[in-house]
């Protein structure tokens, strides 16, 4: 799910022509069916093709296969269509980044491992994005957004995950504009508020896609939340 | 799922816990701000002590902090009360602490000056010390005795009561005499 690594899955959708079907890994379409799942309840805000724009503003890497900016303009996870026996459909050419969500479903994955052995109670930890396994509260911190060298303290949480995003890692002067990794993509317009956004959900991958529809709509009562069974802080 | 937020929001409140969470050293407070925190505007007056080996080893077997101890950094308050200086190791990285004593040789506060861990840090917090307030030689200062453990910060809490173990068991050796 690499964007960076040329012959990824990710990278041979983000080369693929118009009507091309694609045999994909089972993790991989389990990531792109939430994906999708998340882009439609949140009417657009979640969109993974927001690769498009990181290439745009430099915050990814431009491999020699893509496409023109004119051919991407459209660039949107609505033009992959998923298709039974674990193979995609692309209807137009796009440019994914899968960067998003792939994080807090690596989390995922590292718990069922856990669970599959035995483990009753831990956390795995991706930098920030994370999951509890047990009914032992663990207590979670996230990085104030005004300093992020300091901390706030948020809660206790057994049994879910909790994923963050915000702008003060990725922001950056480009092109005469300021810009960050977030992006509100019913718009394409980089959230800069100064603000940080955390889900806390029953699980990494749903966490994580979720702040980003939270960092669109700018505040916690996301109608998208319940429909998860998820909770939202927005310092 | 189980998720029981903090009540303290929006942002303004937040600032009454925050930490800074650098895993070098991240300076709580300084020396300064310690010493008017425990005796205001008195007068204190730089008292270092040089410890004998025989009381290094007696304040080793009382308080099991086998880093010797650094007479360098007590003063002396115009009440006859004591600031001390120290540092124990948390869980990998070293907590420097200041204990005021009282001129009865009981504690009057705790503060941690300079944490350097990247969790743990509720050890730093007013509450969690306050625990230590009165405390004197004769106290065993043990977790789950007479000092509640953190989970999360059992070595850095465990380190720290036996800090303030070894401070008192200095003032007995030492300060008292003085």
């Amino acid at each position: 799910m690499s964007f960076h690594d040329p012959a990824s899955e990710l990278s041979q959708i983000n080369a693929a022509r118009a009507g091309d079907e694609i045999a994909l890994h089972p993790w991989t379409v389990e990531v792109l069916a939430l994906a999708k799942a998340l882009h439609h309840a949140s009417a657009g805000a979640f969109d993974c093709g927001v690769g498009r724009r990181l290439v745009e503003w430099s915050m990814l890497p431009r491999h020699l296969a893509a496409r023109s900016q004119h051919a991407l303009s459209d660039s949107s996870l609505a033009h992959m269509e998923l298709l039974p026996g674990e193979r995609i459909r692309i209807r137009r050419p796009i440019c994914l980044d899968l960067g998003g969500i792939a994080k807090g479903y690596a989390v995922d994955k590292a718990v069922e491992e856990l669970t599959a052995h035995g483990v009753a109670s831990g956390v795995v930890n991706a930098g920030g994005d994370l999951r509890v396994l047990g009914v032992a509260a663990q207590p979670i911190h996230v990085r104030r957004p005004d300093d992020w060298r300091e901390l706030a303290y948020l809660g206790a949480l057994a049994d879910g995950a909790v994923a963050t995003s915000a702008s003060y890692f990725s922001r950056r002067y480009q092109g005469r504009r300021w810009r960050c990794a977030l992006v509100d993509m019913r718009t394409g317009a980089p959230i800069m508020k100064p603000s940080s956004y955390s889900v806390i959900a029953p699980t990494c991958a749903i966490a994580d896609g979720l702040t980003k529809v939270v960092a669109a709509d700018g505040d916690a009562a996301s109608a998208c939340l319940d429909r998860f069974d998820a909770r939202a802080v927005v310092l | 799922m189980n998720w029981k937020p903090v009540a303290m929001f929006p942002l303004a409140a937040l600032g009454a816990v925050s930490i800074p969470m650098v895993a070098h050293a991240a300076v709580y407070v300084s020396v300064e701000q310690a010493q008017r925190d425990m005796f205001g505007d008195q007068a204190l007056t730089p008292s270092p002590v040089a410890l004998t080996a025989s009381q290094q080893d007696k304040m080793r077997d009382v308080s099991s902090v086998s880093l010797p101890f650094q007479g360098n950094r007590i003063w002396k308050a115009a009440d006859g009360g004591w600031f001390v200086v120290d540092e124990v190791v948390g869980k990998h990285e070293m907590i420097t602490y200041a204990v005021g004593l009282n001129a009865d040789g009981t504690v009057r506060r705790v503060e941690i000056l300079e944490y350097r861990e990247s969790y743990g840090y509720e050890v730093a917090e007013a509450k969690w010390l306050a625990q230590f307030h009165g405390k004197g030689q004769e106290a065993p200062l043990k977790l789950g005795k007479d000092v509640e453990n953190i989970s999360g910060a059992t070595l850095s809490s465990k380190h720290i009561a036996d800090g303030v173990k070894r401070v008192l068991a200095m003032y007995g050796l030492v300060l008292k005499g003085i």
